[in-house]
């Protein structure tokens, strides 16, 4: 039995010898992951980077991702793009469509800022925070205008424990974005240790941030004049007088995209979901309303609408009932007379703008060679000059300026039509028609130079072709009502905001101008207007505390309109 | 009986003992049964001794023994025998038939042998006749219907794709619920290495792939907690144990014998039956489009295809000629050379295009088989060749399989043993991925598909005949836009391989201490490289267009030690105690790493140099394509089993785990078994009798841990190193929170199980088995799905309880049993399962969990409160108060964006019925399946009734107009009329109403027949063959799913979620295959 028990020791010395040769077989701390950094090493001008693209990813979407962030809603519900999900604003979008931009606003760039601050505050890093504070104040009103009530207060605490987090009224969140803004001046006049490394919009210029945090405040108060005018009133006053607004294209906030096509790719994601391939993405069908209004509203077609546009045909010979189904049908009985169907006409001597009608839920044909495609502006596509190419293959990836184009956010354009606006319905500071002429040079000027490289030979306009035009629209502005005059600004307006359907969709709320958009194709009531959009799905399927709504009509907190009051 | 020394005997056989003693006599002798034929393979061991030997194809037999020594023989199925060794050298024995037959032995956990009658808990065995020879190289396909509680669902039909098995329904949330494979006493990995979301392409491989169906001698099958203990936290989810024949070398006789092997089968795609009446186009109106709700071909419709104006005549057998679809080609470079098709006539008539599209496939397999030894070695060796040509062109697995496993007695109570084997798996295939019946699924998948475009081919289109190529070669189509990349550009164009090198073994050492006490030490490994590629040509219009190529190289090692200490004592007379204890360390290290190419410069040449641009991320997932894990588990364990004079066995087991991918203070969970049999039959003798010949009854209790993936614990941040590059070419990196939130909390989730059973066999003819249990899973490891207002995406938690409890019946029944050998004999076995997964409790706040990746706006499982495990939610018709469906003032039904239950995928109960038929040397074989129940959304069936290619079984008129039923807003009925384009396509197809796809998958397959000669001895004597045997067989021969629409002939048995929780889930996951074939095995 000794000897047996002698062997047996051998034999488990054995065993435990080789399976402990080297604790590595059996250690229990490994938890630590070799595939990612530690919170640890976090980097403030990092974090800050991320914020920065996140913004414009919010806005204008991702590359390759069926995401196309938030102004295209804006740009759909206003005619500026097609709607062409369903006949009606029940179908307009569907909750799973805002999946990722609820989750680029919180966890992406949110939840970032946070991090960023809990480093950069006790190390005195105040312009990053600014930033931060701008960022945030920006997308929180968005989600706002977009959504309504959403969550705020009980946000970004998943570390804590609190996955149903409940929704705080818009008003309350509008309030806390103007205080973000405040703060944020205030730590853009502070002395920092160190500016970020890496200024996307402005590089590294605190000044600038100044005049994009006070144009934010002019739009905060704009946006909430129908809920209280008088400070409204005296907030737009005050920053008039302040001086410190984006007024001119050189104070710009917008996002610069690159031609870099990968690892990343870097080019405006409206161009490579339109002219990277695959052909046009039905997301982005150009609405017969919007080139209408740029090519015949006045009598001479807008100086932009070649910079806007890039039309693959001049004329609409290709159009029957396999490319364009609604060729052999009849206007609807509910269009007014000035209301086109199915084709822009040629009234100004341009033919070949191809679109699609408002809520005409049909079938994709094949149509792709022939629709109008994105121009140069603002997504660096190629410039209008007749030549009619077909730009929908795979070759289209080196049209234009490649894909340098913008994400733009708040333009000296925008400022000049805001305060129209304002002067015009709340009588601040400044004259109406001044700003509305200031806006249109602004923005024909910044357009016109964006594509200057590309713009060659007869077709780019001439000083009077401008002034023209501008004097066309001032005509019109003078000889109007108080509706005709805001129906003009914000005409104006709209047409400047291509490539930015957030400013759209808040305008048309709110003034409900342009009031001659065109009505739906299919049917004579679309039902109730997209007052507010659905919560994301992933967001109520997940948070009990949110929960989704019956339908589409709920408003805004500054939406106080009565029913009806957009169609 | 003695179970002691049965027991013993076995150990014996195994390690081949023959111990040489002075005064022994060599004793010889045949072994035959009842009818005087020879028994091979039965056991002659000296009692008390640890001497034996089985006897040799003859039943005859050799062993040195003592005078007065007792021989005891053994032999499945039969009375054991012991006979005194007299003056004789001569001793002949008879056996006979046990009548209290299932006295089997089984292999259960850590490979140790027990009678079944001892087991207090099921175990199914599965022997090599029902895996060889088979038309399926997946070991897990093989199996389907052949256990009952065995759930396999393939993921298509292409040859090498994934399989999902789910033995007892399901247990976790979002831990794995796939069983462990065990290979001869090892842990194999049969994970699937999937490398993006199965919305991107589930083209991967299950790794059990790696196993030749052809080298398995015997498959157990461990579903019960109490039964994998042992196993730890691995075999919660059941344990298929495999036995290669390299690894059961120990039976063999100590004659060489060399089997051989080969197979040819063929595979035909099952297709639906498309519709001849109508061509492509919208509203009757004919175009080049991608549905087909167009004009009539017989033209007999107002002559729709005559206002086209595509049509320029007609030919002579009157059908309309059109211009040919390049006419229309927008961009008019990618026709160069293709301007002779422009005159050409186009007929509009339908076209079999996509039964071209498929090709018949071809299996071929050749397994070689070696064994042999002498008294103290035996070896056995396998090669088996495998290759699978599927029915998708360009899709291929061959492997190669290579093993040896022997064993040695050494001196001084030494036994060594080992297997080795090693098996190369080549795998391409084009790529596959989730589609909803217009192109991609999900608008952010990544890629190009094979089926995605093609199952619903527009009747008009001559997908054949239609050039795919430019001149440049970009893909071409019919399509004026040319938006929609060519089905056959995709086959030639973009592929996926996968090569796998893996090699397992083990090697073992036992050292009997005493007659009665051995201990064992056991190291295993299983290693494999996997080399992953996947690729695009420039020139496509899916995926990058510039062309892609991104290889991914994996490293899988899983390091398997264990120490064991083996007792069985007989206590007294009556009480026999076996006791083992054990210890196991078990390391697990994942790595892969990886490039990604894009910017393709000559085209046609998928190497990483012929790119301009290189990346280590994956543009598909977003994630580092490098990923590494290391995942270590210690665990010692204990199992006694108290035999009581071969009638009551309690059995008491219990494991402790602890695991490193916990934190330290959570790390470690306890969880103990236990287990009763009884045997009614032998403990009361006047039981027994012509109706009961034996009844078993059994109860037990089981319970095991769940532990998380690593890296779940701890907070990571990202880091993008490249997250743009600006206009001056300065690239920026960034940070950014993980969107995982990190838990340290987090605990091991606990199942425990009751289980109940009886093994039975009546009239002597009967067997019959049936199992309940009851399983519940606590503390469930679920990955959440978060608000993001949270500021993450996801977390793990430890939230909630599932319970499963169901039932399970097999039998086999000897309908007709003859007399002599060669008479007409008709069996027929059959199993049933019934499994109900309910979710018990979710935590407070918690509605539902998505149980997969989401493809937006798509139905998918859910795990819900109240509600069976993985319903199928998803968007529904708006109904108003009265439950009436709302329809619009379009006239089509209104969407209810809410997540609505649309159905439960868990099938009611499954059943098999396995006749066979014996007639001299001819048998034939059946095994018919039945599937009750468990519905599917299914979007092949959406999109290929929806785009009209196949008519619903009750067919729309397509030249008339509807009116949904349902009312409009205001309740008033709806009053609108559409046109059948807008019911078939816009409202069940494109309606983005998730509710119109649900189909209950009630099926009957007939899943395998086979008819096999083996040749009589009679003729065989003469030649070289030992033996010599032909079968024909076929597999997924002939299915209906009774409520789907028949032209559709859809598989239920496929599922687009691939390996994981999800099932009842379809996005166009291709057709299914049959199989049909001949195989022939010949022994010497």
């Amino acid at each position: 039995m000794k000897n047996i028990f002698k062997k047996l020791n051998v034999i488990i010395l054995l065993t435990i010898g080789i399976i402990i040769n080297g604790c590595e077989t059996t250690s229990l701390t490994v938890q630590d992951s070799p595939n990612a950094l530690n919170p640890s090493t976090a980097d403030v001008d990092f974090f800050l980077n991320n914020i920065q693209q996140g913004l414009a990813a919010f806005i204008t979407g991702y590359e390759g991702s069926g995401f196309d962030g938030m102004s295209e809603f804006g740009m759909e519900a206003t005619r500026m793009l097609a709607a062409i999900n369903g006949n009606t604003y029940r179908s307009i979008s569907d909750p799973g469509d805002f999946d990722e931009v609820w989750a680029t606003a919180y966890s992406n760039v949110l939840e970032d800022i946070k991090a960023m601050n809990a480093v950069a505050l006790p190390a005195e890093q105040y312009t990053h925070v600014a930033i931060g504070e701008i960022v945030e104040s920006y997308i929180m009103m968005t989600l706002v205008d977009f959504f309504g009530d959403v969550p705020y207060s009980e946000a970004l605490q998943g570390n804590e424990g609190i996955f149903n987090p409940i929704v705080d009224s818009g008003a309350s969140i509008y309030e806390a974005a103007d205080a973000l803004l405040v703060d944020a001046i205030e730590n853009l006049n502070k002395t920092e240790i160190a500016l970020p490394t890496t200024d996307l919009y402005y590089n590294g210029d605190e000044s600038k941030w100044i005049k994009a945090a006070n144009t934010m405040r002019l739009k905060l108060y704009l946006q909430t004049r129908l809920v209280n005018s008088s400070q409204s009133t005296s907030v737009i006053n005050s920053l008039v007088s302040g001086g410190n607004l984006i007024m001119n294209s050189g104070d710009d906030f917008q996002f610069q995209w690159s031609t870099n096509s990968s690892a990343p790719d870097s080019r405006h994601p409206y161009f490579d979901k339109n002219l990277d391939g695959q052909g046009p993405d039905s997301d982005f069908i150009m609405a017969n309303f919007y080139m209408d209004l740029l090519a015949n509203e006045y009598s001479e077609p807008d100086p932009r609408i070649r910079y806007y546009f890039y039309r693959q045909v001049g004329d609409f010979s290709g159009s029957n009932v396999v490319t364009n189904s609604c060729s052999t049908q009849n206007k609807p009985a509910w269009y007014g007379p000035d209301d086109n169907f199915c084709y822009v006409p040629d009234t100004n001597g341009l033919n070949g703008y191809w679109g699609w009608d408002h809520l005409r839920g049909d079938g994709i044909p094949p149509h792709q060679q022939f629709v109008t495609m994105f121009g140069v502006y603002p997504i660096g596509g190629p410039y209008d000059d007749d030549s009619f190419r077909n730009i929908s293959g795979s070759t289209a990836v080196s049209e234009g300026l490649m894909g340098a184009g913008i994400t733009p956010i708040l333009l000296g354009s925008y400022t000049n039509f805001m305060l129209a606006e304002a002067a015009l319905t709340l009588g601040t500071t400044g004259d109406a028609r001044t700003y509305l002429e200031e806006g249109m040079r602004e923005s024909i000027n910044k357009v016109m130079l964006f594509g200057q490289t590309l713009a060659t030979g007869p077709t780019v306009p001439t000083s009077t072709d401008i002034d023209d035009y501008v004097s066309d629209v001032l005509d019109i502005y003078d000889n109007g009502s108080d509706t005709d005059k805001l129906r003009v600004i914000v005409q104006q307006y709209f047409v400047a905001l291509w490539g930015n359907g957030i400013e759209a969709y808040n305008t048309y709320r709110r003034t409900g101008q342009p009031d001659n958009l065109q009505p739906a194709a299919r049917v004579a009531d679309p039902g109730t207007y997209v007052r507010s959009n659905w919560y994301p799905q992933t967001a109520t399927d997940s948070n009990s505390n949110l929960v989704q709504k019956a339908d589409v009509s709920t408003p805004v907190f500054w939406d106080t309109n009565p029913p009806g009051f957009v169609h | 009986m003695k179970v002691k020394n049965y027991y013993v005997g076995f150990v014996l056989i195994l390690f081949g003992i023959a111990t040489a003693l002075s005064q022994e006599k060599a004793v010889s002798g045949t072994v035959s049964d009842q009818a005087g034929l020879p028994l091979p393979g039965a056991t002659v061991l000296i009692k008390g001794t640890a001497t034996g030997t089985s006897t040799d194809f003859d039943g005859k037999y050799t062993i040195n023994a003592n005078q007065g020594e007792t021989l005891v023989i053994s032999f499945v199925g039969y009375t054991t025998l012991e006979v005194t060794v007299g003056a004789s050298n001569t001793i002949n024995v008879t056996m006979q038939e046990d009548t209290q037959a299932l006295e089997e032995v089984v292999v259960t956990a850590q490979g140790i042998r027990r009678e079944k009658k001892a087991l207090g808990y099921a175990v199914s065995t599965v022997k090599s006749e029902s895996i060889e020879q088979r038309a399926d190289s997946d070991v897990a396909r093989v199996l389907s219907g052949k256990v009952a509680g065995v759930n396999i669902t393939a993921s298509n039909g292409m040859s090498g794709s994934s399989t999902n098995i789910i033995i007892r329904g399901y247990s976790s949330v979002t831990q794995s619920n796939q069983p462990l494979f065990v290979v001869d006493g090892v842990p194999f990995d049969s994970g699937t290495n999937t490398q993006t979301s199965f919305f991107d392409g589930s083209t991967e491989s299950s790794r059990f792939l790696d196993l030749d169906p052809n080298s398995i001698e015997s498959v157990s099958v461990l579903k019960g907690l109490s039964a994998t203990v042992l196993y730890g936290s691995q075999g919660r989810n059941g344990v298929i144990l495999i036995t290669t024949k390299s690894a059961s070398s120990g039976n063999v006789t100590k004659k060489t014998e060399v089997s051989i092997t080969q197979s040819l089968f063929l595979a035909d795609a099952i297709l639906p039956d498309y519709q001849n009446n109508y061509g492509g186009g919208f509203h009757q109106g004919f175009g080049f489009f991608f549905s087909n709700w167009g004009p009539r071909f017989d033209r007999t419709d107002d002559d729709g295809i005559a206002n086209a104006g595509q049509y320029v005549g007609d030919a002579a057998n009157g059908n309309a000629i059109l211009q040919h679809p390049f006419n229309y080609i927008g961009d008019t470079s990618l026709i160069a050379g293709y301007e002779n098709l422009l005159t050409q006539p186009y007929e509009y008539k339908p076209y079999d295009g996509v039964e071209d599209f498929f090709r018949q496939g071809t299996v071929t397999t050749t397994s070689i088989n070696i064994r042999g030894g002498s008294d103290k070695v035996n070896f056995n060796a396998n090669y088996g060749r495998t290759e699978d040509n599927g029915i998708t062109r360009a899709n291929k697995v061959t492997r190669n399989a290579l093993s040896l496993g022997g064993n040695a007695k050494l001196s001084n109570n030494f036994s060594v043993s080992g297997v080795f084997n090693f098996t190369r798996t080549d795998y391409k295939s084009p790529p596959n991925i989730a589609s909803g019946g217009s192109g991609a699924a999900s608008a952010s998948a990544g890629g190009s598909g094979v089926f995605i475009d093609v199952m619903y081919t527009p009747r008009s289109v001559d997908l054949t005949n239609i050039p795919f190529e430019a001149a440049d070669g970009r893909s071409v189509y019919y399509r004026s836009a040319n938006d929609i990349q060519n089905p056959y550009w995709t086959l030639k164009h973009a592929k996926t391989t996968q090569q796998t090198d893996r090699f397992n073994g083990n090697l073992s050492l036992i050292y009997d201490l005493n007659d009665w006490l051995n201990v064992s030490y056991r190291a295993g490994i299983d290693t494999y490289t996997e080399l992953n590629t996947y690729g695009q040509d420039k020139g496509g219009v899916a995926g990058d267009p510039t062309g892609i190529f991104r290889t991914i190289a994996v490293r899988n090692t899983i390091w398997n030690h264990d120490i064991i200490f083996n007792a069985d004592k007989d206590l007294s007379e009556d009480l026999n105690l076996k006791v083992i204890l054990g210890a196991n360390s078990n390391r697990i290290v994942y790595s892969q790493d990886g490039l990604e190419s894009t910017g393709q410069l000559a085209f046609g040449i998928l190497k990483h140099y012929n790119f301009t641009t290189n990346s280590a991320v994956n543009s598909f997932s977003g994630l580092n394509i490098a990923y590494d894990s290391e995942a270590n588990r210690l665990g010692v364990y204990m199992d006694a089993t108290l035999g009581y004079k071969d009638y009551v066995y309690l059995n008491l087991v219990g494991r402790n785990d602890w695991s490193s991918t916990l934190e330290t203070d959570n790390n470690s969970l306890f969880y103990p078994g236990a287990s009763i049999s009884f045997i009614p039959t032998a403990a009361f003798d006047n039981l027994s009798g012509n109706i009961l010949n034996y009844l078993k009854l059994r109860v037990g209790y089981g319970s095991s841990a769940g532990f998380p993936d690593p890296y779940f614990t701890r907070n990571v941040l990202g880091l993008t190193a490249r997250s743009f590059v600006n206009n001056n070419g300065t690239v920026v990196s960034s940070n950014s929170v993980s969107n995982t939130l990190g838990n340290p909390n987090l605990k091991p989730e606990t199942v425990t199980e009751f289980e109940i059973g009886m093994d039975s066999r009546l009239f002597k003819a009967l067997n019959l088995n049936v199992s309940l249990y009851k399983k519940k899973t606590k503390d469930l490891i679920t990955s959440q799905t978060l608000d993001n207002a949270t500021g993450f995406t996801n977390t793990l938690v430890n939230i909630g309880e599932i319970e499963s409890k169901g039932v399970e019946v097999d039998f086999d029944l000897d309908v007709i049993k003859s007399t002599q050998s060669d008479g007409f004999k008709f069996n027929l076995a059959g199993n049933f399962s019934a499994n109900e997964s309910l979710v018990t409790d979710l935590a407070d706040g918690t509605d539902n969990i998505a149980l997969t990746d989401l493809v937006v706006g798509t139905a998918a499982n859910y795990a819900v409160e109240g509600r069976p495990f993985g319903v199928i939610l998803g968007s529904s018709i708006l109904r108003d108060a009265n439950g009436d469906r709302v329809v619009g003032n379009d006239g089509f039904y209104l969407v209810d964006n809410s997540l609505s239950e649309l159905g439960d995928p868990n099938p009611d109960w499954t059943a098999a019925l396995i006749p066979t038929f014996r007639y001299k040397n001819f048998t034939l074989s059946a095994n018919v399946q039945y599937r009750q129940g468990g519905d599917i959304y299914s979007t092949t069936a959406n999109a290929l009734l929806g785009r009209g290619v196949v008519d619903y079984d009750n067919p729309i008129n397509r030249e008339a107009n509807y009116i949904l039923p349902g009312v409009d807003s205001n309740g008033a009925p709806n009053n609108v009329a559409i046109t059948s384009t807008n019911l078939g396509f816009d409202n069940f197809f494109a309606g983005s109403i998730a509710e119109l796809a649900i189909y209950d998958g009630t099926t009957i397959r007939l899943q395998e027949l086979s008819l096999a000669y083996s040749m009589p001895e009679s003729i065989l004597k003469n030649t070289p063959f030992g033996s010599l045997s032909l079968t024909l067989s076929g597999q997924n021969l002939w299915y209906k799913a009774v409520n789907f629409d028949g032209d559709l002939n859809y598989d239920t048995n496929s599922s687009s979620s691939g390996v994981g929780n999800g099932q009842g889930i379809d996005f166009i996951t291709g057709p299914s295959s049959r199989r049909y074939g001949i195989s022939v095995k010949a022994s010497f």
